[in-house]
């Protein structure tokens, strides 16, 4: 039995699919862990299960690749022939598709193990566990999915080569989905409750195998079936067209609109891309937007995340180019073809960094920036980090009024052990006077809201002096924003320098790839020129979150010195916006022509398709 | 201006060791050329260059006087390519890939199209991946015809087919030779289909042209002579004679391609090399292959 | 039009369409006048290239055998009957030529060769009926040598 699963066809793939789901969830769930230490640190309630989310995340699209692409040939034809019990092949298939969805289970579960116990180590606690502890929710998990490998198993189980329809897939996902939500409920009733599905899982096995009626045959769509012609056909020769086939072909033309998206579709891994790329490429521009500090995360990830994204986009110019030899026989211009390769995930990451904008805008609409908290006792303005300034000698100037007064000024280090700091030039002191904050708040306005407001009107309107001498605002909390309808001043474009850093990572890893891609070099060249840039990217990627976590910062404090740089940078400029716009623009235009010219020189031999993928085969 | 026009190519598939060492060759308007070689003389790798697939190490390809890496749209709309190695996207259905090259050749023919479509008896919902060899061979055919080209590239189009199969394809390529004139560029280990299409015949042997030749000039005017091993009848002294092209040495005798008539090459070796008795006969085209690429030192 | 090709005799494929058309005609199967098919048809009949069938009538007009008109189908070419009975005498010197190389080739004397061609004779008399033709021999033996 045990030899029977270990020559399975599909326990090739159980490795790399392993090391890449262990790879994924790390990577991911690397950039997450920020989200962790500051939410330790906060206390905010809602990131409850975000790691949780991130590794369904992984693990889910890994399941669905495993199954539907890679372990669609339950035997091989060498197999057939031998006398081995066709039952007992089917079982053994079966095991170790359950075995390899478990190891990548294992492995993302792993990764997110460690990642939360070095996050762990580096804060110097143990972290609040956020919800359900991972190893409960593996087990949850693993029960799934066990049921779910299962039934597509059952699906025609002695055609040797599963083809998935519609039909079989909408009713497993449904089952999934239902398993997900109910095994929650099951194991608050009870620690066991939950093993309830792997007992139906085996049971359906068994079943099936007793009932196996052998032996294997081979699938209708077996290649090597079509002897002669298919039964509609007509012979050769015959003259008189049956008009039911005339009328298949359309009547006029297709437009060009259809033919670009038949040409996409022959080069695209199909349904890999739509299915898990749109929604990844999205995902991570919503991200990239820093939506998530809308609801009151912190914004670090955002920057942290620009090298995993030129990863991703790595990745999805792995497979196109080696699909060429398709539409080499085409007048298709490779131009056009390059084009689409670029521009689409890029259009789709800037529609998701346009949709987490928006959302974010939308949810901060209204909301008060410049702020008088208390803390302690005492009130002190607070604006937004993006509003402060940054001190790189580790001397922050103290604010001061034309009277003389000053205050000390709030500051943060940024990396621990320099002098450079965060600082705020609307602080005021528990001691400053009524008149101080009234004009350290009207600066805040000015620099926030790009109005100017009277120190004195804000003082007349807002503040008052309470007993114990100490100012405080009239009212619970300043509504200057409501009251006076104010707009938010846009600060320095952050798209174009992430689109700048995140597309030149991208374009310069793939030119070398693609400059590899001609009929004289070998295929383990090939795969060292895609692998040495993904490695590449996860390298930078590593190494600035190693740095960042071992400068025990915190992630919004990074976040806020990016914006704050950048827009610093573009008001120094003159038509700072638009310049920082122009030139990432064009450097970015400089990029894609080289690449350009490297993949116009691509050579595609037929075959070439089925080395590219990220698990090396069918995928 | 040529059709087609090869110069000095070089084409190396492992450094250092050359595919192709500078083959030259055009082809006019109409002309049908047949290109034979051992596998791996460099055939096919000829055929992707002209097609834009490969680029040259040296030298460069000309079709219709374009360079069809630099300007591959307009080249390829006047070109049909049929593979032996299948190119049509196998998730695709026979419908859609016929649809699919309708929207991009402007020259396309609907009516030829469907004459095509009704002969073969394609069934148009059925997957590429699920049709027999001889059937994906057809939609390739009429995809590759029906826009009616101007250059048809062949590269081994009946490989792996059944011989009716092969009859349909060659049927329908002199069809077209009859209808639009189409020149063509083919590739073949059939010798038969050769000897019934081609009207001039270039023989690549280890990346160079061995032979370019029109047909009936290679089978009236060449001849294979078998010479029986003697003291003064060697093979080094065959070579050395200036019309020989090839001698391939064989148990009994030695059999040397001659571009001569039989009776010039037997006045030749009675001559040269003082021997009354050799046999010298026209053959047909497999013959001088077999010979031709086995007599070469 | 009842012609054999055989791409793979070694003997041209416009070379045997023309030896055959040149013996029909000359044997009179193929009238004067008598319409032949067009380059085009008679090349997707046989399966061969439309210049092969080309090339063919293109020696066989200038050989006065055949006319080509433009527009107009091609015809046998209308003969005078002394030029038709050389032409009938040709064909069987041509015929009759190989088999004097192999009778010298066998040794036989004359006198005995054309004792045995008489006797052939008789037989082929005898044995066909209504006169049907017979089929060229030309395809039968690989020719020793190059014929014209």
């Amino acid at each position: 039995m045990f030899s029977n699963i270990r020559r399975d066809p599909a326990m090739r793939y159980v490795g790399r699919a392993t090391a890449g789901a262990l790879v994924a969830g790390f990577l991911i769930l690397n950039a997450a862990a920020f989200q962790r230490a500051r939410a330790a640190e906060a206390g905010v309630d809602w990131l409850a299960g975000y790691n949780h989310a991130m590794m369904l995340g992984v693990w889910i699209p890994v399941l669905v690749v495993l199954t539907v692409a890679a372990f669609d040939r339950r035997v091989r034809r060498f197999d057939m022939a031998t006398p081995a019990e066709a039952g007992s092949l089917w079982l053994a298939h079966t095991a170790g598709l359950v075995l390899a969805a478990l190891a990548a289970l294992a492995s993302t579960v792993g990764a997110a193990w460690i990642v939360e116990r070095s996050v762990d180590a580096l804060i110097g606690r143990s972290g609040p566990r956020l919800g359900v502890e991972i190893n409960v929710l593996a087990y949850r998990l693993a029960c799934v999915a066990a049921l779910v490998v299962v039934l597509l198993q059952s699906v025609d189980p002695a055609v040797s080569r599963l083809s998935l329809r519609a039909r079989h897939v909408v009713p497993t996902a449904l089952v999934l989905a239902f398993g997900l939500a109910v095994v929650p409920a099951l194991d608050r009733a009870h620690p066991a409750a939950a093993l309830v599905l792997p007992t139906v899982a085996a049971a359906l096995a068994v079943g099936i195998r007793r009932r196996f009626r052998g032996p294997f045959r081979l699938s209708p769509s077996h290649a090597s079936l079509r002897g002669g012609a298919p039964p509609q056909a007509v012979a050769p020769g015959s003259v008189a067209g049956r008009p039911a086939d005339r009328g298949s072909i359309r009547k006029e033309a297709p437009s060009p609109f259809l033919v670009g998206a038949m040409v996409v579709r022959i080069i695209t891994k199909m349904p890999l891309m739509p299915l898990i790329g749109v929604p990844l490429t999205l995902g991570f521009g919503f991200a990239l937007s820093g939506w998530i500090r809308a609801w009151g995360g912190g914004g670090g990830a955002r920057f942290m995340l620009v090298p995993l994204t030129a990863y991703m986009l790595l990745a999805f110019v792995g497979y196109p180019p080696r699909r060429l030899y398709l539409l080499d026989g085409l007048p298709v211009s490779r131009r056009s073809v390059f084009a689409a390769v670029i521009l689409v995930p890029a259009l789709i990451l800037a529609a998701g960094y346009a949709g987490g904008r928006i959302a974010a805008d939308r949810r901060l609409d209204g909301r008060e920036l410049v702020e008088f908290v208390e803390i302690e006792g005492r009130h002190y303005t607070r604006v937004p980090i993006e509003y402060c300034e940054i001190a790189w000698d580790g001397d922050a100037p103290r604010p001061s009024s034309p009277w003389g007064e000053s205050a000390e000024p709030w500051t943060k280090e940024i990396l621990r052990g320099r002098p450079h700091l965060v600082y705020s030039p609307f602080s005021v002191d528990g001691g400053s006077s009524i008149d101080f904050v009234a004009l350290q708040i009207s600066r805040a306005v000015e620099a926030v809201y790009d109005a100017r407001v009277e120190p004195e009107a804000i003082r007349e309107r807002y503040l008052e002096v309470a007993e114990d001498g100490s100012v405080r605002p009239k009212e619970n909390a300043l509504t200057i924003r409501r009251d006076l309808g104010l707009r938010v001043r846009p600060l320095g474009p952050v798209f174009p320098f992430m689109a700048l850093v995140a597309g030149a990572l991208w374009l310069l890893t793939a030119t070398p790839y693609f400059s590899h891609l001609r009929a004289d070099v070998p295929e383990r060249s090939r795969k060292s020129a895609f692998w040495l840039g993904m490695l590449g990217l996860l390298g930078v990627h590593l190494v600035q979150t190693g740095f960042l976590m071992m400068s025990r910062t915190s992630s919004w404090v990074v976040s806020g010195v990016w914006e704050i740089a950048i827009a610093r940078v573009s008001a120094a400029i003159p038509a700072g916006r638009i310049v920082v716009w122009v030139v990432a623009a064009l450097v970015l235009a400089f990029l894609y022509r080289f690449a350009e010219r490297r993949f116009l020189l691509i050579e595609s031999s037929p075959g070439d398709d089925r080395f590219g993928g990220l698990l090396g085969g069918s995928v | 201006m040529s059709i087609l026009e090869f110069t000095d190519v070089h084409r190396a598939y492992v450094k250092g060791h050359d595919v192709l060492h500078g083959v030259g060759l055009s082809m006019e308007q109409g002309e049908v050329v047949g290109l034979l070689g051992k596998n791996g003389a460099g055939k096919t790798t000829l055929i992707r260059i002209a097609m834009g697939m490969l680029g040259t190490h040296r030298g460069s390809v000309r079709v219709f006087g374009l360079d069809p890496r630099e300007r591959p749209v307009e080249v390829k709309r006047r070109v049909g390519y049929v593979s032996e190695d299948q190119i049509l996207p196998p998730s695709m259905r026979v419908a859609d890939v016929v649809d699919l090259h309708r929207g991009l050749f402007p020259t396309w023919d609907d009516e030829l199209a469907a004459e095509l479509w009704s002969r073969f008896g394609l069934s148009p919902r059925s997957r590429i991946s699920t049709l027999s060899k001889g059937q994906a061979r057809q939609v390739a055919l009429l995809c590759a015809v029906a826009h009616r080209p101007e250059l048809l590239l062949l590269d081994e189009p009946a490989g792996g087919l059944d011989p009716a199969a092969r009859r349909e394809f060659l049927e329908t390529s002199i069809a077209l030779l009859n209808e639009a004139g189409t020149a063509i560029l083919f590739s073949s280990h059939y010798m038969q289909d050769v000897e019934r299409v081609a009207e001039r015949v270039v023989m690549i042997h280890e990346g160079d042209v061995l032979i370019d030749r029109g047909l009936d000039d290679l089978r009236e005017n060449h001849c294979v002579a078998l010479v029986p091993h003697r003291n003064g009848t060697t093979r080094e002294r065959l070579l050395g004679l200036e019309a020989c092209l090839g001698v391939r040495e064989r148990q009994d005798a030695l059999h040397a391609v001659f571009a001569l008539t039989p009776e010039a090459s037997c006045d030749l070796i009675r001559r040269e090399l003082g021997f009354e008795g050799a046999n010298c006969r026209q053959v047909a085209l497999e013959e001088m292959f077999i010979e031709l690429v086995g007599g070469q030192s | 039009m009842l012609i054999v090709v055989d791409p793979q005799s070694g003997v041209p494929v416009y070379r045997q369409l023309m030896e055959q058309i040149r013996f029909q005609v000359a044997a009179g199967v193929l009238a004067p006048g008598e319409e032949l098919p067009s380059t085009r048809s008679l090349s997707a009949e046989l399966g061969v290239n439309p210049m092969t069938i080309s090339k063919a009538y293109g020696f066989l007009e200038m050989e006065n055998v055949i006319e080509r008109r433009p527009g107009r189908p091609v015809v046998v070419a209308d003969q005078g009957d002394a030029e038709r009975a050389t032409r009938k005498r040709d064909e069987l010197r041509k015929s009759l030529a190989r088999a004097a190389t192999v009778a010298r080739q066998l040794g036989i004397a004359e006198e005995e060769a054309v004792r045995i061609f008489e006797d052939v004779l008789g037989e082929a008399a005898a044995g066909s009926a209504g006169g049907s033709e017979t089929r060229t021999n030309d395809l039968d033996e690989r020719p020793e040598g190059d014929q014209s």
